[in-house]
């Protein structure tokens, strides 16, 4: 199983996302990774994961996004967790819920299959209403970070 | 053989999406599914019947189409041979790696 302890350091968890709208929201996500070197081109990758969600929305009906793309603006695989006030923000137009929590993943064009056990994971998390409900009241970063690392899906 | 291997890229791509979105949406029934299926179809229905097969084959096991760099596999990192690399321009041999089997969609030369 992907250890995810070493893919969701503290840093990469945002509490209190700051954004009103999805470009202003992916660039808040994007920027840890941009920061540790996984990604070389931020307005490439934000570029690729507009477009991605051009194919189909990464929002599910549980007020959760998984926005992600393969890119070759991604030296290797990336993820950050973005936990957003209430009510949320508009992820997708016209989708009936607002969103809060957001999960960004950062895939290489080389390895354009390596983040689906990733996906796998925290759609089964994000699948789970009381469990994002309990990660949305987090208070830090690091308690953020145990939550989702504690997570063992049921496949 | 260059549009077939962009056409197996873009194939590949929508392939990757349905599983993305199957993993996201569930049994849910999305339209932006019913889409992909419909351009999968589409593009399918353009390729040559033995090269689908080989995709197919590759695609169980992972990746089947990747982009050749500087003489580089993008699948497997390793350098393909000039003189390979030389006949696959000249279409005297099919754009894959000898090393790891997968098409080489080849950079463009100047």
């Amino acid at each position: 199983m992907m250890d995810l302890k070493a893919l969701l350091p503290a840093s990469n968890i945002i509490l209190d996302l700051a954004a009103k709208q999805r470009h202003e929201l992916l660039t808040v996500l994007v920027s840890p990774l941009v920061s540790k070197g996984v990604i070389k081109d931020q307005a490439q990758f934000i570029a690729d994961l507009e477009q991605r969600e051009s194919q189909i929305t990464t929002q599910i009906e549980t007020a959760v996004a998984l926005p992600h793309a393969r890119s070759n603006a991604v030296r290797r695989l990336g993820l950050t967790v973005g936990i957003a006030p209430a009510p949320g923000i508009e992820y997708t137009p016209g989708a009936p819920e607002l969103c809060r929590l957001f999960f960004l993943i950062a895939v290489p064009a080389f390895a354009p299959t390596a983040h689906l056990p990733l996906l796998q994971r925290l759609a089964c998390f994000a699948h789970d209403r009381p469990r994002v409900e309990k990660l949305l009241a987090s208070t830090s970063p690091a308690r953020a970070a145990r939550q989702l690392v504690m997570f063992k899906p049921k496949l | 053989m260059r549009e077939t291997l962009e056409s197996l890229l873009a194939l590949q791509e929508l392939d990757i999406v349905l599983s993305e979105s199957q993993i996201l949406h569930r049994q849910q029934t999305h339209h932006g599914i019913a889409d992909v299926r419909s351009k999968i179809e589409r593009l399918r229905g353009e390729l040559p019947e033995a090269i689908l097969k080989r995709y197919d084959q590759l695609r169980a096991s992972g990746i089947a189409v990747v982009k050749e760099n500087d003489g580089v596999c993008g699948g497997c990192r390793l350098s393909v041979p000039k003189g390979d690399l030389n006949r696959m321009y000249r279409g005297a041999i099919p754009w894959v790696c000898p090393n790891c089997g997968k098409f080489l969609l080849l950079q463009a030369r100047v």
